[in-house]
């Protein structure tokens, strides 16, 4: 072949090339650079946990946390039960019914029929200031993508509110620094997020478990959560009559 | 071509004539000029159809910015006189005849206060369990949407998260439908968070949803609501992507004469903006009284 005309070959393959980069095509829902588009696509959905879907070794606790500080945060744990007050997280990732998990323009959102608000993962470079956010059940978390993997880093959580036990031992505090890795395995059909708890407060080391979660089929539609009524005297007491109960709160003793 | 001659062609392209050459090495160089603009372009076409889709689009976070009063008595005086529901005669007849609730403390709470001395405005605080109010119903506290191919999610800071789908799922027969539980004599235990079921499509870039199955009770501005009525909302958005108009139709031909309609307007919130904590606890004496300092 004469080189001038591969010369020329070489030229139009290049601008019909450049031609396709052109499109339009939105590679991911978040719209975020980087992101691996299987894995934006793939996350948004509803998830289930099984009763083999929780790997959980017991927490390496602090010297300071003894069976009085653990007797007493679990009686909070429980009077917030009692109550009917929003239990935040970990419970929200922790509990019977399937989450729904929604990736947008500027968060990924995680909502569940349970007695809790839903998580806000937000895209965004930086936590809030924390002298002016004021501490939450559920923190204040921040999003990005490594690769195929969500990485959220979450602080600001309360001690005051909401469920505080962490699954494995130990209770969520103001110190309390949450790290999840969300990824897709087996193909896409379960996720799986690694939690990973920092505080020194509580922890010798820091604490780490994975939840695998099973995606359920397009067609699930959630049945609405079953309401708590604080004022139910019924439900009082069977909460606060003899006898200890097995509910969530009590579950590490 | 072998690599022998592939090398030769080289060298023969080396000692072509100036014409030629320059013409090889000027078709070689648009064709990596066009691949590095091709590429570019994709990036910033991207980048515009991000922001220009982000902007006019509903998904972000909302706080209800209209003055005509968030449901309670008194407040949607505006919105009555302009928007109020026309019911069938009917209907209004049967509502008429239903007795209305025997009023609590905090509205009959009326002997003389010290200065200081906080009033009782809730008997029953938390009452509902922070799911208070309609989920469809914005109030004062912001809404926080997330749109996503097969589901759009409109969140409170509360309960009752409103899972729209956008999938081409029709609305369900809601004949066989229980919007609240009840106990075997008919009477209602407990209610869910009233979000019926939703489906959503998308009209010339509005987000349009389609809601049946709420639970029977009282609708914004003298509606009323069974688990058949139709909600229809529009999310327009404005061009500059900062106000969004929610407007509201309500259609169900044994309750109103014509489809009743009225609209709520909300601004979008700052970049950095998040959710808030909605958190009450009824054990807490200060939840039921006007006047609690703020913890300090």
């Amino acid at each position: 072949m004469r080189f001038w005309m591969l010369g020329i070959v070489i030229a139009l393959v290049a601008i019909t090339g450049s031609g396709g980069a052109f499109r339009l095509s939105a590679q991911t829902e978040g719209g975020q650079s980087g992101t691996s588009a299987v894995a934006a696509k793939g996350i948004s959905g509803f998830w289930e946990l099984s009763y083999d879907s929780r790997k959980v070794p017991p927490a390496d606790l602090a010297p300071r946390v003894t069976k009085a500080v653990i007797e007493a945060k679990i009686k909070h744990d429980e009077h917030e039960i009692r109550y009917c007050t929003m239990l935040g997280t970990p419970f929200i990732m922790d509990q019977s019914r399937p989450i729904d998990i929604r990736q947008g323009t500027s968060e990924v959102m995680i909502a569940a029929e349970v007695f809790t608000q839903p998580r806000h993962l937000y895209f965004r470079p930086a936590h809030i200031d924390p002298k002016i956010y004021d501490p939450s059940m559920n923190g204040d978390s921040i999003a990005h993508w490594e690769g195929d993997t969500l990485v959220v880093d979450t602080v600001g959580f309360s001690e005051d509110n909401g469920l505080t036990q962490i699954p494995g031992g130990g209770f969520r505090t103001a110190q309390s620094h949450l790290i999840e890795r969300y990824r897709l395995v087996e193909n896409g059909s379960i996720l799986s997020v690694t939690f990973t708890w920092d505080d020194p407060t509580m922890f010798r080391t820091p604490h780490s478990y994975e939840f695998r979660y099973y995606r359920l089929p397009v067609q699930y539609q959630p049945v609405p959560m079953i309401p708590c009524n604080a004022y139910d005297e019924a439900r009082a007491k069977f909460l606060e009559g003899p006898g200890e109960t097995d509910n969530h709160a009590i579950s590490i003793r | 071509m072998s690599l022998q001659s592939s090398k030769s062609s080289w060298i023969q392209a080396l000692s072509l004539p100036g014409f030629r050459r320059t013409a090889v090495l000027g078709a070689v160089a648009v064709g990596g000029f066009a691949l590095c603009l091709g590429h570019a372009t994709e990036l910033y076409a991207q980048q515009q159809a991000q922001s220009a889709s982000a902007s006019t689009s509903a998904d972000g976070d909302w706080v209800r910015s209209d003055t005509v009063g968030a449901g309670f008595e008194g407040l949607t005086a505006d919105l009555e006189k302009t928007s109020k529901a026309v019911l069938t005669p009917e209907f209004a007849a049967r509502l008429a005849a239903v007795p209305n609730m025997p009023r609590g403390r905090a509205f009959t709470e009326n002997r003389a206060h010290a200065a200081g001395e906080s009033y009782v405005v809730v008997d029953r605080p938390c009452d509902g369990g922070a799911g208070g109010g309609q989920p469809y119903n914005p109030d004062s506290s912001a809404i926080h949407i997330v749109e996503q191919k097969d589901e759009v999610l409109i969140v409170r800071e509360r309960l009752g998260p409103r899972h729209v789908f956008m999938d081409g799922r029709s609305l369900p027969d809601v004949s066989h439908w229980d919007p609240a539980t009840a106990d075997a004599e008919g009477k209602v235990l407990r209610l869910t968070p009233d979000v019926g079921f939703s489906v959503g499509h998308y009209d010339n870039g509005v987000l349009v949803v389609e809601t049946v199955g709420l639970t029977p009770g009282p609708a914004p501005v003298g509606g009323w609501k069974t688990k058949e009525t139709h909600l229809t909302e529009r999310y327009e958005v404005s061009p500059d992507g900062k106000h969004m108009l929610l407007r509201y139709t309500w259609t169900d031909p044994k309750i109103y004469v014509t489809p009743h309609t009225y609209t709520y307007t909300f601004d979008r919130l700052e970049p950095g903006s998040y959710a808030l904590d909605e958190t009450c606890d009824p054990s807490d004496p200060k939840e039921k009284y006007s006047i609690a300092p703020p913890k300090q």
